[in-house]
C-alpha cells in the first residue's frame, strides 16, 4: 500500500530555479550556499569587530599588571579574555574562512549547488544562536573559570553547552564542504586537479572534525563533572561555585599552537588560488603543494595535548611527539611560501600593481610561517615557554594569519559573492591586520621569555620592559580591531552599493571553474553543463586551447 | 511491488536479526532468550544482542519507510506517475523554514539543560516535529522536478496529520488563554467576558457568512489579530493570577479563601505529627 493512491495531476517538467523568494523569507528559509556564504561572513566580521574592541579592553588591562582597574575583579579579566580568545576562533576566523569555502568550493568544484543543503542551513542558524548564547554567557558572568576562582553556575554550564552548539554546528558545516570536494566534483576533476583552495578546505574540514570531536567531548566531560562533582545542582541556585582547577586546561589545546594553526589551514589554499592568478601563470609542482598543505593539516591536528595525556611526569607539551610536530609544521608552510614565491618572482613583471586579495593572502602566508616558527620555539622545553604570555602569542600571530588569509580570500572573490569588488579600504584592512598580527603577537612572545605569564593578573609584578611589551601587544589588538573593522566596512559597502560597478565576470583572469560563471552566479551556478577537467586550471586550459583551434579552423 | 531498495534493506534486516540470535546463543543465551527478545531467559552478551537487533530494527523501518513511499527505484516511482521514465530529481533545493527551526530547537534544548527541564523537554518537541518535517519535506523534494507536484505531495501525505494536530494545538490554545482571562476576572465580569467572546466569534462568522466576497487575507488577518489578542490576553491575565475561590467541601460546607491555603492547612499537620513521632 502506497500513501499517496493516485498520480497528481501537474506536469513533472524539471526546473533548476527554486520558487523566487525575496527579503526576510528568502534569509530564513534559503539553502543557496552562496547566501548561507555570505551570511557566515557578515555574521563573523560582525562579531569581530565586537570582540576585537573587546580585545583592546583586555590589552589594555594588561598593560599594568598590577593591580585590576578596568575590570571589577580578576575574574571578569579573565573571562573577558576567554570570550576574546574562544570568540575570535569560533565565532570569526573558522567561520569566516568557512563562510568563504560555502560560497566558493561548490562553484570552484563546478556543482549546481552544496552537498547537503539544508544541514549547511542547519549549520548556519545552529552557529549563529550557539554563538549568540555563548556571548550572551559570557555578559551574564559565564565563562570556563579562573582556576581556584568562584564561577556562577548557571551562566558557565550555558559557556559549556553553547560552545559545543557551535563546535557541532561548524562540523556539520565542515560536512557539507568536505562531502562536495569529494563528491560533487565534474567529470575529470580528480583529487589532484582540486583547486587549492577547495583542496585546503577538505583537508581543513577533515582535521576540524576531529578536532571538533574532541572538544565536543571535552565540553560534555565539563559539563558532566561540572555539574555533578563540583557544582550543586544547577537549576534555581545562584551561589556561586568553585571552578575545578583544570577547567580551562581541559580545552586550552584549542587555543595554542600547534593547534590554533589548524584553524587557519585554508591559509595556505587562499594564497595558493590568488598568487599563481596574479602571477599570471599555471603554479609549479602544484601535486608538492596539495601534499604541503595536507601535511601542514595532519601536523597542526594536536588535540590529545591535553593533561590527561602527560605521561611519566612529562607534560604532553614536554613530550617528543609534541616537540616534533611542533618543529615539522614549520616544513609544509615554507615549501608552500617557497612554491609561491617562486610563482611572483617568475611572473614578476605581470603582477601589475599590488591588489588588495594578493597583499592580504601573502601577508597571511608571512605570518603563519613566524607563527609556526615561534611555535617551534614555545616548544623547546629549556625556554620554559609553555604556560608563559607566549602562550596568547602564538594565538594571536594564528589568528592575526586567519583574519588575513580570510580578507584576501573575500577581495579576490567577493565579485562571485555580491557581484561587486572592494575598494582599497580592504588593503588598509591587510596591512593592519598584518601589523595587528605581528604587534600583538611579537610582543607577547617576547614577555613570554621574560617569565610573563599566561594570563598574568592581580597582583602581578612585571620584569623590566614587560610593561612596554604589553603596551605594545595592546597596540597590536587596536590595530587588529582597525583591520577588521575595515573589512567589515568594505564588504558591507560592496552589498549595499548600487549595480553601477558590478564586476565583470572573470576580474582577475581567474584559472578556476567559478570565474566561468557570471557574477554573482546565478542561482544553479552555472547556466551550461560544465566541461571535462583536463589539468587543476580548466580556464587556462581553454585559453590556450583557442589559438589552436583558430589554426585548425584556418 | 517490491522495489530494490525495499529487498536491499529488507535483507540487511533479517541478516541483523539473524546475527542478533546467533550471537546471543554464542554467548550464553538460554534456549528461548535470544528469540524472545529476553522475555523468555537470557540473551547472553547484552550490549551486542541490543546493538544488532537495533540495527535489524533501523533497517525494518528503512525498507518499511522505502516501500510505502516508493524511494530509492526509479521504475518504481515512474510506474506510481504512470510515465514512460522517472522524472529528473529536482537539482536545487526549495527554501525551507525547518534548518532554522531544528537549529532554534537544539539552542531551546541546550539552554533548557541550563536552566528547566520544561524547556528542555519543549526542545526536543520542537525537535522531533522539525526532523519529521524536515524529512518528509526532503523525501518530497526529490519525487520529481516538479516543485508544485512535490509540494502537492508533501501536503497529502502531511495535510491530514499537520491539519488535526494544529487545530487542536490553536483551539487548546486559546481554550487556555481564555480561561485564564476567565478565572482572572470577577465572577460577574467573567460571565460578560465569555459573552462577549462568544458574541464576537458569532457575528464575525456571520459577516464572513453573508459577505462570501470578502478577501481572503482580510478574514486571516482578523482572525490571526483576535487570536493575538487573546492570547495577549490570556498572558497578561496568567501574570495577573487568579481571583480568590469560594471552595466547596464533600459536605457542602462553604468557605471563602486563597486556592492555595487548603492543602497547607491538611499537609502540615500531619507534616507535624510524622515528625513528633
Amino acid at each position: 500500500m502506497t500513501i499517496t493512491e493516485a498520480p497528481p495531476e501537474t506536469a513533472t517538467v524539471a526546473t533548476d530555479a527554486p520558487d523566487p523568494a525575496t527579503g526576510l523569507y528568502d534569509l530564513v528559509t534559503t539553502g543557496d550556499h552562496k547566501k548561507l556564504g555570505a551570511m557566515y561572513i557578515g555574521l563573523a566580521l560582525a562579531f569581530g569587530a565586537a570582540l576585537t574592541v573587546v580585545g583592546v579592553v583586555v590589552g589594555l588591562e594588561r598593560i599594568d599588571l598590577a593591580s585590576v582597574d578596568l575590570y571589577n575583579a580578576f575574574d571578569q579579566f579573565v573571562q573577558a579574555w576567554q570570550s576574546y580568545a574562544v570568540g575570535l576562533v569560533f565565532l570569526v576566523v573558522v567561520p569566516l574562512l568557512l563562510g568563504l569555502a560555502t560560497a566558493v568550493v561548490p562553484l570552484q568544484v563546478g556543482s549546481p549547488a552544496i552537498a547537503f543543503p539544508r544541514a549547511a542551513a542547519a549549520a548556519f542558524w545552529g552557529w549563529l544562536i550557539g554563538g549568540g548564547l555563548l556571548l550572551a554567557s559570557f555578559i551574564v558572568d559565564g565563562g570556563f573559570g579562573t582556576p581556584g576562582g568562584l564561577a556562577d553556575p548557571e551562566p558557565t554550564v550555558l559557556s559549556i553547552v553553547s560552545l559545543a552548539m557551535v563546535v557541532i554546528s561548524l562540523g556539520l558545516a565542515s560536512v557539507c564542504v568536505a562531502t562536495t570536494v569529494i563528491g560533487l566534483r565534474p567529470a575529470g576533476m580528480k583529487l589532484h586537479r582540486v583547486p587549492l583552495f577547495s583542496w585546503s578546505m577538505l583537508v581543513a574540514s577533515v582535521i576540524w572534525l576531529a578536532s571538533f570531536g574532541v572538544l565536543a567531548a571535552n565540553l560534555v566531560w565539563l559539563y558532566v563533572q561540572f555539574r555533578y562533582q563540583y557544582g550543586e545542582p544547577i537549576a534555581g541556585t545562584a551561589e556561586a561555585t568553585e571552578v575545578q582547577p583544570g577547567m580551562w586546561a581541559q580545552i586550552q589545546w584549542a587555543f595554542s599552537g600547534p593547534q590554533a594553526f589548524a584553524w587557519i589551514i585554508p591559509v595556505l589554499g587562499i594564497a595558493g588560488e590568488t598568487v599563481p592568478v596574479a602571477a599570471r601563470l599555471r603554479q609549479r609542482s602544484y601535486p608538492v603543494l596539495l601534499v604541503a598543505i595536507g601535511a601542514f593539516g595532519l601536523l597542526s591536528f594536536s588535540a590529545y595535548a591535553q593533561p590527561a595525556f602527560s605521561r611519566g611526569g612529562l607534560q604532553v607539551t614536554e613530550q617528543a611527539v609534541f616537540v616534533g610536530q611542533s618543529f615539522l609544521l614549520i616544513l609544509p608552510v615554507l615549501v608552500v611560501f617557497g612554491a609561491l614565491a617562486d610563482s611572483l618572482r617568475i611572473g614578476a613583471r605581470d603582477v601589475g600593481a599590488p591588489r588588495s586579495w594578493l597583499v592580504a593572502s601573502v601577508l597571511g602566508v608571512l605570518v603563519l610561517l613566524v607563527g609556526v616558527v615561534l611555535t617551534a620555539v614555545r616548544a623547546v622545553d629549556d625556554f620554559a615557554l609553555v604556560g608563559t604570555s607566549a602562550d596568547s602569542g602564538t594565538l594571536h600571530l594564528a589568528i592575526g594569519a586567519g583574519l588575513l588569509g580570510a580578507a584576501g580570500g573575500l577581495a579576490f572573490w567577493t565579485p562571485k559573492l555580491v557581484g561587486r569588488q572592494l575598494t582599497p579600504l580592504t588593503m588598509v584592512g591587510a596591512l593592519a591586520l598584518a601589523g595587528g598580527a605581528l604587534a600583538g603577537g611579537g610582543p607577547d612572545f617576547i614577555s613570554g621569555l621574560l617569565d610573563q605569564p599566561f594570563l598574568a593578573g592581580d597582583g602581578y609584578i612585571a620584569d623590566d620592559g614587560v610593561e612596554a611589551l604589553n603596551l605594545l601587544s595592546m597596540i597590536g589588538s587596536v590595530l587588529l580591531a582597525v583591520g577588521v573593522i575595515a573589512v567589515l566596512v568594505d564588504v558591507v559597502g560592496a552589498s549595499v552599493r548600487g549595480r553601477a560597478d558590478d564586476a565583470a565576470d572573470d576580474p582577475w583572469g581567474g584559472h578556476t571553474l567559478e570565474w566561468a560563471t557570471s557574477s554573482p552566479p546565478p542561482p544553479s551556478n552555472f547556466s551550461a553543463p560544465v566541461a571535462p577537467v583536463r589539468s587543476e586550471c580548466p580556464l587556462l586550459d581553454a585559453t590556450e586551447s583557442e589559438p589552436d583551434d583558430d589554426q585548425e579552423e584556418s | 511491488m517490491l522495489t530494490t531498495g525495499f529487498k536491499s534493506f529488507a535483507a540487511w534486516a533479517v541478516g541483523f536479526l539473524v546475527a542478533a540470535v546467533v550471537f546471543g546463543y554464542t554467548t550464553g543465551g538460554s534456549s528461548l532468550g535470544p528469540l524472545s527478545v529476553g522475555w523468555k531467559g537470557a540473551v547472553g552478551n547484552h550490549v551486542g544482542y541490543a546493538i544488532l537487533l537495533v540495527a535489524a530494527a533501523v533497517m525494518a523501518t528503512l525498507a518499511g519507510i522505502i516501500i510505502a513511499f516508493r524511494d530509492a527505484d526509479s521504475d518504481a516511482a515512474a510506474g506510481y506517475l504512470r510515465v514512460a521514465e522517472a522524472p529528473i530529481g529536482q537539482r536545487l533545493t526549495q527554501p525551507s523554514f525547518w534548518p532554522l527551526v531544528a537549529a532554534f530547537a537544539v539552542g531551546v534544548t541546550l539552554v533548557g539543560l541550563v536552566v528547566t527541564p520544561v524547556l528542555f523537554v519543549a526542545g526536543l518537541v520542537l525537535l522531533t516535529i522539525s526532523t519529521i518535517e524536515w524529512t518528509m519535506t526532503a523525501w518530497a523534494d526529490a519525487a520529481t522536478g516538479d516543485p508544485e507536484v512535490n509540494r502537492a505531495l508533501r501536503d497529502r501525505i502531511m495535510g491530514p496529520i499537520e491539519t488535526p494536530i494544529l487545530g487542536f494545538g490553536a483551539v487548546g490554545i486559546l481554550v487556555l488563554a481564555i480561561s485564564r482571562i476567565l478565572i482572572a476576572v470577577s465572577a460577574e465580569a467573567a460571565v460578560w467576558v465569555a459573552i462577549g467572546v462568544a458574541a464576537l466569534i458569532f457575528f464575525t462568522a456571520v459577516a464572513i457568512a453573508v459577505r462570501p466576497n470578502v478577501p481572503r487575507n482580510a478574514i486571516v488577518a482578523v482572525c490571526l489579530l483576535g487570536g493575538i489578542g487573546i492570547l495577549a490576553g490570556g498572558v497578561i491575565a496568567g501574570a495577573v493570577g487568579e481571583r480568590d475561590f469560594e471552595h466547596h467541601e464533600a459536605e457542602g460546607e462553604e468557605h471563602s479563601e486563597s486556592g492555595d491555603s487548603q492543602p497547607g492547612d491538611t499537609e502540615e499537620p500531619q507534616v507535624e505529627a510524622e515528625t513528633s513521632e
